[in-house]
């Protein structure tokens, strides 16, 4: 697409020499060689492309490229998290210490968006196994439902895509177990894993 | 044999932290790029143990990192344990300058939110390119690193991961730069392969004045 500049060029030019023409013609006038050369050597000029902006051939560019480090800086405390003596057949046992919460601090020092994620090694490990289905987990002491998995899950809306923090950050993680009917006795235990990462889009 | 010694009576807090410089490197087939990791313990009251592992990269590629893993002996609450772990960073605050007696493998660092200097400690990760990869692509490379704390004998204990992904692109080893003449389409040669590289509308403008002149001429030939 022509731009105005380009058609007011050409309107400036040509509507000149239509009116010259026409009164020439009407008047069965008179033009001189020089005339036409004249029009000629301005038809040239005009239509030569002219560089819009003669500074830019004098410019010297150099790149210029920085690069800010990724920090993440997270501490997690209120833990182990232990529940003592349960019983088999017993759901919803709350931590005797530790895991109510624990808590997962994200420190203003960080500089990018995070998310938070959790899994566990494996199940229950012990004199049987226990499904880690078993232990529950929720961002709320309320919303305690979301079962462990040995997979990365991060379940919530406010670990994912959280901004790069101006003051630490706290998410809390509440934990209880379930004990299921006919589990052999003994101590039994496991490891949790948590993940805080950088956030890409 | 490694004896650091720390005694702590508060709630255990377990930090972990680090800084990932080096994200994107560019690297020539055959040869290697080095990327640091720095890992740093200003919030905890805990020595973290880290042990690094290669998460991801191309089929081929030789990932280093070093300090290499290594068993190092401690001796928590009168019990000597062993740990396999690539290093561990002790509790540590910001200085305001850097000290005159660096440890060797020790680096000072600031940011934000943080006055003075952090001592954090550093890991080298070396890539080594296949002399056989492809120039002009980029590939990832992920690399985890876990931290571990010892004293947590419960039921369920607790460690921190998490992923460092390095974007690795190839170039090739000596310079060079070439124009690439683009393909001609039909297209093409139609709306810019004429005389002036302009477009139509160009050479009606210009054909009316060729015009408009031919007929002075033809007036001023008559009229002599």
């Amino acid at each position: 697409m022509k731009s105005w500049a380009y058609w007011k060029n050409i309107y400036i030019l040509i509507i000149p020499i239509i009116i010259m023409s026409w009164q020439e013609i009407l008047k069965n006038a008179y033009i001189s060689g020089f005339g036409v050369l004249l029009m000629v050597a301005a038809l040239l000029v005009f239509t030569t492309p002219q560089p819009v902006n003669s500074e830019a051939y004098n410019e010297t560019t150099t790149f210029c490229n920085v690069s800010v480090n990724y920090i993440i800086d997270v501490s997690i405390s209120n833990v182990p998290v232990i529940f003592d003596s349960l019983n088999p057949g017993t759901s919803d046992n709350q931590p005797t210490s530790g895991g109510w919460p624990v808590n997962v601090t994200v420190h203003s020092n960080t500089n990018t968006a995070w998310n938070l994620s959790v899994k566990a090694s494996g199940d229950f490990s012990g004199p049987d196994t226990l499904s880690i289905s078993n232990l529950e987990f929720g961002n709320t002491s309320t919303n305690v439902e979301e079962q462990m998995d040995t997979s990365y899950v991060s379940p919530f809306t406010d670990w994912v895509q959280q901004a790069d923090p101006s003051s630490d950050v706290t998410r809390s993680i509440y934990f209880d177990m379930t004990i299921p009917s006919g589990a052999t006795a003994g101590d039994y235990s496991t490891t949790l894993y948590i993940n805080v990462t950088q956030y890409s889009s | 044999m490694s004896t650091p010694v720390l005694a702590q009576e508060d709630a255990p807090v377990y930090n972990f932290g680090t800084m990932q410089a080096d994200r994107n490197i560019m690297i020539g087939p055959g040869e290697t790029g080095d990327a640091k990791l720095y890992f740093f313990n200003i919030h905890g009251n805990r020595i973290t143990h880290i042990r690094l592992y290669v998460k991801e990269a191309p089929e081929g590629w030789n990932i280093e990192i070093n300090p290499e893993v290594h068993t190092e002996q401690f001796k928590v609450s009168g019990l000597t344990v062993n740990s396999t772990e690539n290093l561990y960073v002790e509790p540590s605050v910001s200085t305001p300058d850097i000290p005159e007696d660096k440890p060797e493998g020790l680096e000072y660092i600031r940011m934000e939110g943080v006055d003075g200097y952090i001592p954090a400690k550093v890991v080298k990760i070396t890539i080594r390119v296949p002399e056989e990869e492809e120039a002009g692509k980029t590939f990832r490379v992920g690399v985890e690193a876990i931290a571990n704390w010892f004293g947590q004998k419960g039921m369920v204990t607790f460690s921190q991961s998490r992923t460092f992904d390095y974007y690795i692109t190839t170039i090739s080893k000596e310079y060079s730069e070439e124009v690439l003449q683009p393909e001609r389409s039909e297209k093409t040669v139609s709306e810019k392969g004429n005389l002036f590289g302009e477009l139509p509308e160009t050479y009606i403008v210009i054909g009316i004045l060729i015009l408009i002149v031919l007929l002075q001429l033809i007036l001023y030939i008559r009229k002599r």
